[in-house]
C-alpha cells in the first residue's frame, strides 16, 4: 500500500506538472479539433492492435495493466 | 457563402456532441471491425490462431453497444519448468488445454505439448449523461479446456465544459477457475509429479481499479496519465509448471525429483502509464509513444515502452514502424531449479514456502519491433495489417531465449 501511495503522489504531482506547465500548452476550440478528432490520435489509436497486444503481452510477461479495466481473463502460456 | 457557412455549423456540432470515451473520433452509428491474427514461437513453441469479431453501434441518442466474439486456437509446446535431461523423460500432464498422456516418469520433460481452445465474449454498453458525463458497463466470460473467467466492469468518464480534460475512474471485479484439462483438479502444490496428489478447482477473485486523465495540449498533441491498482486473491499457481531438484555439486538432476510449483495465494499490483500522440508540422505524420512503470508484490517490476511512427504516404493510407522495449526483474520466489547439496539426502528436501521455475516470471528483456500498413478501402473502410518479431531473453531459465512473429490483418468499415 506505502508503493501505491508513493506512486499516486507522483502520479499526481507528474500530471499536474506536466498539464500545466507544459510550455506548447494551449487552449484549443472546438472547430479546431480535427488533427485530434483522427482515428490515430485516439487511445488507443487501434483498438483491435491494443485488445491483441494485450493478449500477448499478458501471456508472455509477468505485468499487464494500464490500458483500461474489463474483459475475460485467460490461462495462457 | 451560405454553404460555407452550414458546413462550418455541421462540422462545429459534430465535434462539439462527441463521446468522452473516445474522446474526439467522429462515430458512426454503426461499425464493425474483424481480425485475423497468427502467433509463432520458433522451435515449434507455441502458435496462436486468434479470429476477433466486434460490432457496435448506436441504439439510441445516448446509448451505444458494443459485441465482440474472439475465438482462439493454441498448440504446441511449452516449456514445463523442469530442466533438460540428457536421457529426456515423459510429460507431466501437458500445459494449459491438456493433451497430456499422463504422469508416467518421475521426471518431467523440460517441454511439453498441448492443444487449447479459447471462446471469450465481451459486451460493452456505454450511456451519455448530461454535463458530460458518461458511463461503460462490460461483462465479459472467457472459456478454455481448463480455464474459465468471468467479469464485470464499470467505468465512469467526465469531461470537462471545454471538452479539453477527460477523467476516468474504472473499476471491475472477475472471478476465475483454473483446472488441469480431464481431471478437473489442480496437483498439490510442491508435490512430487508422480505421487500424483491432487486437490479440487483452484478459484481466484480480482478487483481491478484504474484512474485516468487524458490532456488536450494543443491543437497537435493530446496525453494521457492511467493509474492502475489490482489485488487478486485465490489459486495464483499453474497447475502445469514444475522444477527441477538438481545436486549442487555435480549439476545434475536428482532422479524422481520434479515437482509442482508453488506460488502466494495473493497478488497486488500497480502501474503508472504516460502516453502521448502527436502530429507533426508540416509533415503531418504522427508519434504514438508510451511508458509504463509497474510493480507488484511478487517483487516483478517491469519498465515498458513503446513507440510508433505513422508516415503518411498519401491521404488514404500510411507506413508504421514500431519498436517495443520491456525489462522486468524476476519474481521473488523464481528459480530455474531447487539446488540440494546433499545428492543422496531423503526426498523431498525443505522446500520454501513458494517456488516457481516458470521463464515469465525470470529476469527479462523483450523487445518487439515491427512495421504495420493501412489503408482506406472504400466508403469508411479500414484495411490494416502488421508484421512483428518478438524476441525475449532470460537471465536464468532453462530456454534463455523466445523469438516469435506477430502476424495480423483487419479490417473495420462504418455504417
Amino acid at each position: 500500500m506505502n508503493k501505491f501511495l508513493i506512486l499516486l503522489f507522483c502520479f499526481l504531482s507528474t500530471a499536474c506538472s506536466t498539464f500545466t506547465n507544459m510550455s506548447a500548452s494551449e487552449t484549443v476550440k472546438p472547430w479546431e479539433k480535427n488533427i485530434l478528432a483522427q482515428r490515430a490520435m485516439q487511445f488507443p489509436q487501434d483498438k483491435m492492435y491494443s485488445f491483441s497486444d494485450d493478449h500477448i503481452f499478458f501471456s508472455k510477461e509477468a505485468s499487464t495493466g494500464g490500458n483500461g479495466v474489463g474483459g475475460g481473463g485467460c490461462g495462457c502460456n | 457563402m451560405k454553404s460555407i457557412k452550414n458546413k462550418l455549423t455541421v462540422a462545429t456540432c459534430t465535434l462539439l456532441s462527441q463521446q468522452s470515451g473516445s474522446v474526439l473520433a467522429i462515430e458512426n452509428a454503426w461499425e464493425i471491425d474483424n481480425s485475423f491474427l497468427y502467433y509463432s514461437e520458433a522451435d515449434n513453441r507455441v502458435s496462436v490462431a486468434k479470429f476477433v469479431a466486434t460490432v457496435s453501434g448506436d441504439v439510441s441518442d445516448k446509448d451505444r453497444v458494443n459485441i465482440q466474439v474472439v475465438l482462439d486456437t493454441m498448440s504446441g509446446s511449452t516449456p514445463s519448468g523442469a530442466v533438460k535431461t540428457s536421457g529426456g523423460g515423459n510429460t507431466v500432464s501437458g500445459a494449459s488445454g491438456g493433451g497430456g498422456i499422463g504422469v508416467t516418469d518421475a521426471n518431467a520433460n523440460a517441454l511439453v505439448h498441448f492443444n487449447d481452445t479459447r471462446l471469450a465474449n465481451s459486451l460493452t454498453w456505454t450511456h451519455l449523461h448530461d454535463d458530460n458525463w458518461s458511463i461503460d458497463y462490460n461483462a465479459a466470460v472467457s472459456i478454455e479446456n481448463d480455464y474459465r473467467s468471468f467479469s464485470g466492469a464499470v467505468t465512469v468518464n467526465k469531461e470537462t465544459v471545454k471538452k479539453d480534460y477527460l477523467f476516468s475512474f474504472g473499476i471491475a471485479a472477475s472471478h476465475d477457475e483454473i483446472f488441469r484439462v480431464g481431471a478437473g483438479d489442480t496437483p498439490v502444490p510442491l508435490s512430487q509429479i508422480a505421487d500424483n496428489e491432487v486437490a479440487g478447482e483452484g478459484t481466484r477473485e480480482t478487483i481491478d481499479l484504474i484512474a485516468g486523465v487524458t490532456r488536450i495540449i494543443n491543437r497537435r498533441t493530446v496525453a494521457q496519465f492511467n493509474l492502475a491498482y489490482s489485488m487478486s486473491n485465490g489459486y495464483h499457481t499453474d497447475p502445469y509448471k514444475v522444477f527441477s531438484v538438481v545436486d549442487r555439486a555435480t549439476n545434475v538432476v536428482i532422479a524422481g525429483s520434479s515437482y509442482y510449483e508453488s506460488r502466494p495465494g495473493d497478488r497486488t499490483r500497480t502501474s503508472l502509464t504516460f502516453k502521448l500522440n502527436h502530429q507533426l508540422y508540416p509533415s503531418n505524420n504522427i508519434i504514438h509513444g508510451s511508458y509504463r512503470y509497474y510493480t507488484d508484490d511478487w517483487d516483478v517490476d517491469s519498465h515498458t515502452f513503446d513507440f510508433n511512427y505513422r508516415i503518411k504516404l498519401s491521404d488514404t493510407h500510411y507506413f508504421e514502424p514500431r519498436f517495443r522495449l520491456y525489462v522486468q526483474s524476476q519474481a521473488f520466489f523464481y528459480m530455474n531449479q531447487f539446488f540440494v547439496d546433499d545428492a543422496g539426502a531423503t526426498l523431498p528436501p525443505d522446500f520454501p514456502k513458494y517456488v516457481s521455475a516458470d521463464y515469465r516470471l525470470d529476469d527479462m528483456v523483450s523487445i518487439t519491433p515491427g512495421i504495420r500498413y493501412g489503408r482506406e478501402v472504400g466508403t469508411d473502410g479500414h484495411l490494416r495489417a502488421r508484421l512483428e518479431y518478438m524476441y525475449q531473453s532470460f537471465k536464468h531459465s532453462e530456454f534463455d531465449t523466445n523469438k516469435a512473429i506477430i502476424f495480423q490483418i483487419a479490417y473495420s468499415k462504418r455504417f
